[in-house]
């Protein structure tokens, strides 16, 4: 039979579960051996920012059609410090060259080569332009393995450097593409070269640095999976520390080294600090419930629906990325704060004198539907993620949500389940503690902070003020999203990008993409000498924020026909230009196309209609490069030739990451207005009347806007890893205020006594409340201990957004219920 | 000479009447030496179209003509470009030495600096004229820089009894020339050329198809009228190019010395 409160359905299933005890057991303990299978097997990390760009805007179609073309835009840079104009150091600089060029990396399962046939075509080339070929039949290679266990090959698509920087010259009577050190320098030629190298902007910047101290090794890999950079890598990494002397000091660097150093220490840490939170917060369990079941249980929920979730993602195909990842977190929260509301009500019920197995029927039949509509809440909340524009916040929301139910479905589950072996007397509250411990005193001071008419005043002011100074933070946030600030400042890779940075120029690459669908192609003049002008506005920009020039070098089309066109007239500097007609650029082109066309593949596409402009810039935050998106949209609209048959895109990593960005913030305000709005109908749904869920609206809104406003005073901007902190905040805070408002309704309806109904909601909502707030304010704390200081703001962010939903929740809801919601005994 | 040495390295120039090979021999070096050590005719006049295609099936496509003259210890070639439009009479002049340790020759005449240019290249794996063939696979080779291996010696191509040999570099040189790890070549038993084969590039780890088709005898010899060559990479299609030899004849009277020179080269078309 239902107590006051209580739901028939949830006794009803409580009921169920405890008399099939071992057919749920086993059910758990079978699903949760598959998604065990599933996270080791089939799960994947995805770091790389572009990814979120999926489904959206064309830019990450741009830059997909963009690296199809011609090849990853972001490589390897394996910077080397020495003396390098010396006959040693070019001799080493040499080797790791060639070792880098055969770099072999072996990938398990992986390579799945097949024979070129008819079905193979299908897929993979474009509509029927292949099929026409009539003699090339699709059977006639017999079991084609593809690349078999062959060994050899290398994953390496192109290494460029100092060895084989491209120099189409006259020389013996003849005009050559070679590389500038096919054949090694005398030492006598050391210094001409020095002087020649230094004097080439074409080298500087981009295989050099200006003082000659440092070269580069640009290393272009395959397009490949995050394990399989990570194992490139990892080999890449062994390879260059066999060549680490003295004198000629290696590091690697690059946006892939980066992403992959990202994704390692993100998980390596959250795996640390995950195991550290869970002990932490176990500890807290055990302070609270004084029991093994009373820890152990609530985090069993919690991990289960981790592993759920991450299996589905696996089964699904959907990577972890750097937005997900807080997935484990969040559902830390989530699983925890079901589990002790139906482990608190169920001691509050035992130290009353109830039996075990009335105990558990009971909590869980009333803790049941406001656990319902905290996830139900909850979930919506992540759904709304569904009008993001970027595929990676929506599979977040998705994914999210999914783990929401699951730690819904374990709590009303295997809670009972695990409590079910306990004795009636076990977990009792401690008789000398059953009134006025700690979380009482505290719960009773924030209720009868407005107990009075005045004390309701100085709430309210003291609300209002505490808004205005939140306002003021929040104005003061910043978007800035710079991966690089994450890792610690002595992190390998980070130092290294600095230093590529000073030494050399940037790691960063912005690229416009340019075709001509005219018959000439990018080989029309026309469009050559609105290519160069447009190399020379982006050459020019000026940061306005550094003041500083942020393009190091470029590299284009134009570069390629002065080479040739100087070449042609032998070296004379004075026609490094482009000729004087149409004629003499494609006469130079067939030139260049006959010494060195491998070099022509990676500026302009097959047919000669499409190349692209690329500029090598600094590394900035993704938001600083905004002025020279704008420079070179700028140079796009005006430098070239007006017409129907030209187009050209921005495309590139930095590109993609500005506009991602950008995306990013615009997902997460709809995302955020959306779930929003649908939370304040649920809130109106669940407590039957408008003015309630309105006014329980306030507290869930109030601790975002203060934890918005904490990043504003102590500077955390918004980046990649702050950017659902909002979402998570109003998540947390809905769930205590709906706790707290599901308890108060129902004495409500009961008694139409509102000082009861507040003092009801306390000793069944409260406790569970403050109790949950401390675990995970303190299991979050342990997130500060991280090497990144993305991981570390997270978890601070999320720490206090408990301690900050929790107070509101405590103080301003009986303030707003006395102030705003009647008293029906009153009145009557 | 280019594009006669290119059908040639394949085996695809064979006389009809000389196949000394029994189409029982296993032994894969004795095949592929007499697949290096055969008469391939002279004095070849040709049209050819060579079009290049990406994998997003764009394409670019080139006419040229060509004439080629063997000399002691080499071969001349001519070519002149007729299409595109903006390229027309631009002519090349090659000359190829059989010793490979001479570097070959390259004038290019650019009718816009009315003068012809002198053209050095010592990247043999480099791309032929920006199509998937590389310099490499038109030179003929040195059987004692391969290990040769019988594969598989009932081999069935499009129906035809073909031998399948393994090539396998075993210089350092060779490897670095070619830019290959290994060869597989398809020979055929009754015409005696290779009318297939696949190569695993080093670089980027990719696979090379090369199908020759449309075989027409010449003057008695056995000549391919279209090569297609496809690039894989894990596979997926990278690129496709396929010359497609028109007008080809053998043993002209009017392929002469002269017609090798900077004079024919600007006269063009």
């Amino acid at each position: 039979m239902a107590h006051e409160g209580e739901s028939r359905i949830f006794r009803a299933w409580a009921s169920i579960v405890l008399r099939l005890r071992p057919l749920f057991g086993l059910l758990l303990v079978s699903i949760m051996i598959g998604a065990v299978y599933q996270v080791s097997t089939k799960l994947r990390l995805e770091t790389s920012p572009e990814y979120f760009a999926q489904g959206s805007s064309d830019a990450y179609e741009t830059l997909n059609t963009f690296r199809d073309d011609f090849g990853r835009d972001d490589m390897y840079l394996v910077l080397v410090e020495g003396d390098v104009f010396t006959t040693p150091f070019l001799d080493q600089l040499r080797t790791l060259h060639e070792e880098l060029e055969g770099l072999q990396v072996e990938f398990e399962g992986s390579q799945d080569e097949v024979a070129p046939t008819a079905e193979t075509e299908t897929t993979t080339a474009a509509e029927d332009d292949w099929g026409e070929d009539e003699d090339w039949g699709d059977d006639d290679w017999g079991e084609d393995e593809g690349w078999d266990d062959t060994e050899g090959g290398s994953v390496i698509e192109e290494v460029t450097s100092l060895i084989n920087y491209r120099q189409t010259e006259f020389s013996g009577g003849a005009i050559q593409v070679r590389g500038l050190l096919d054949d090694p320098p005398a030492e006598a030629e050391l210094t001409a070269l020095r002087a020649k190298v230094l004097a080439d902007k074409g080298m500087v910047g981009n295989v050099i640095g200006a003082e000659g101290r440092h070269a580069v090794l640009a290393v272009r890999s395959q397009v490949m999976s995050e394990d399989e950079s990570r194992e490139v890598q990892r080999t890449l990494e062994a390879m260059v520390a066999a060549h680490n002397t003295p004198g000629f000091e290696i590091a690697v660097t690059g946006m892939p080294a980066l992403e992959t150093n990202l994704s390692s220490t993100l998980l390596s840490d959250m795996r640390r600090l995950g195991a550290g939170a869970f002990a932490l917060m176990g500890i807290v369990l055990f302070v609270l419930f004084r029991h093994p079941v009373g820890v152990i249980a609530p985090l069993v929920v919690s991990a289960m629906s981790i592993a759920w979730t991450l299996a589905a993602m696996a089964t699904a195909g959907v990577p972890v990325t750097l937005i997900s990842n807080i997935i484990p977190a969040f559902l830390i929260c989530v699983g925890l704060g079901d589990s002790v509301h139906v482990i608190s009500v169920y001691r509050d019920l035992k130290t009353e004198g109830m039996n075990n197995h009335d105990a558990i029927i009971s909590a869980v039949g009333s803790t049941g539907m406001p656990v319902l509509f905290t996830t139900l809440t909850t979930m919506v909340g992540l759904l709304s993620f569904r009008f993001a524009s970027t595929q990676g916040i929506q599979e977040m929301g998705t994914a999210a949500a999914f783990g929401v139910f699951c730690a819904f479905a374990l709590s009303v589950t295997l809670i009972p389940l695990a409590l079910s072996g306990l004795k009636d007397s076990a977990m009792k509250r401690p008789p000398e503690k059953a009134d006025n411990d700690f979380v009482d005193k505290i719960l009773q001071l924030c209720t009868q902070l407005s107990a009075t008419r005045a004390g309701r005043i100085r709430v309210g002011v003291g609300a209002v003020i505490a808004v205005i100074i939140a306002a003021i933070g929040i104005s003061k946030v910043n978007v800035y999203h710079n991966p690089l600030d994450w890792l610690a400042e002595d992190d390998p890779v980070r130092t290294s990008m600095e230093t590529l940075d000073e030494e050399i120029g940037g790691a960063s690459n912005f690229v416009v993409v340019v075709e001509n669908d005219s018959e000439l192609g990018v080989k029309d003049r026309e469009l050559l000498l609105g290519l160069e002008a447009l190399d020379a506005h982006v050459r020019g920009f000026i940061h306005p924020r550094t003041n500083q020039t942020l393009v190091s070098s470029t590299m284009s089309l134009v570069d390629i026909v002065k080479e040739t066109n100087r070449a042609l007239h032998e070296g004379d500097e004075a026609h490094y230009a482009l000729p004087a007609d149409q004629r003499g650029v494609s006469d130079a082109l067939l030139l260049f196309e006959s010494a060195g066309p491998d070099d022509l593949r990676r500026i302009a596409t097959a047919d000669l209609r499409k190349t692209h402009l690329t500029a090598r810039i600094d590394w900035m935050d993704a938001t600083a490069y905004l002025p020279l998106k704008d420079h070179i949209e700028e140079g796009v609209a005006t430098l070239l030739p007006k017409g129907s048959t030209v187009t050209a895109k921005p495309t590139g990593t930095v590109y993609s990451l500005v506009t991602v960005v950008g995306a990013l913030i615009g997902d997460m305000l709809l995302s955020f207005s959306v779930a929003a709005g649908i939370i304040v109908l649920m809130m109106v749904f669940l407590l039957r009347r408008p003015s309630l869920g309105l006014i329980a609206m306030i507290p869930n809104l109030l601790p975002v806007a203060f934890i918005l406003a904490f990043m504003g005073f102590t500077n955390i901007p918004i980046d990649l890893a702050t950017l659902l902190i909002a979402s998570i905040v109003i998540g947390i805070a809905v769930d205590d205020t709906i706790h707290y408002m599901h308890q108060y309704r129902v004495t409500h309806d009961a008694t139409g006594d509102r000082e009861r109904s507040l003092q009801q909601a306390l000793d069944h909502a409260g406790r569970a409340i403050v109790s949950t707030s401390l675990i995970l304010s303190l299991g979050f704390s342990v997130y500060l201990a991280s090497s990144m200081a993305n991981i570390q703001r997270f978890g601070l962010l999320v720490a206090l957004a408990c301690g900050f939903a929790l107070f509101t929740n405590l103080i301003l809801v009986p303030a707003l219920l006395r102030t705003l919601h009647g008293d029906d005994r009153a009145t009557a | 000479m280019r594009l006669r040495d290119l059908l040639v390295s394949f085996g695809l120039m064979w006389p009809a009447n000389a196949l000394a090979i029994d189409p029982g021999e296993t032994d894969p070096a004795a095949i592929m030496a007499a697949v290096e050590n055969r008469d391939a005719g002279d004095k070849q006049v040709a049209r050819l179209q060579i079009t290049i295609k990406d994998k997003a099936g764009r394409e670019r496509t080139r006419v040229v003509q060509s004439r080629t003259l063997d000399f002691e210890g080499g071969t001349r070639q001519l070519i002149i470009f007729e299409s595109p439009a903006d390229v027309r009479n631009a002519g090349l002049l090659s000359v190829d030495f059989e010793d490979g340790s001479k570097s070959d020759d390259q004038w290019l005449w650019l009718p816009s600096l009315n003068k012809t240019t002198r053209i050095s290249s010592n990247d043999k794996s480099g791309s032929f004229m920006g199509t998937d063939m590389s310099y490499s696979d038109m030179t003929k080779k040195d059987p004692s820089a391969y290990a040769y291996t019988m594969v598989d010696a009932n081999a069935e191509v499009g129906g035809e009894a073909c031998w399948l040999i393994e090539a396998k570099p075993i210089t350092d040189k060779e490897k670095s020339e070619t830019g290959y790890m290994k060869t597989h070549m398809w020979v055929s038993k009754d015409k005696l050329l290779a009318v297939q084969s696949k190569a695993w590039v080093i670089a980027g780890k990719r696979l090379k198809y090369t199908k020759m088709t449309d075989i027409k005898q010449v003057d008695g010899i056995w000549i391919p009228h279209k090569l297609t060559v496809r690039t894989t990479r894990d596979g997926q299609l990278e690129s496709q190019s396929i010359l497609h030899f028109t007008d080809l004849k053998l043993n002209q009277e009017d392929v002469v010395e002269a017609d090798f020179s900077e004079q024919r080269l600007r006269r063009g078309l």
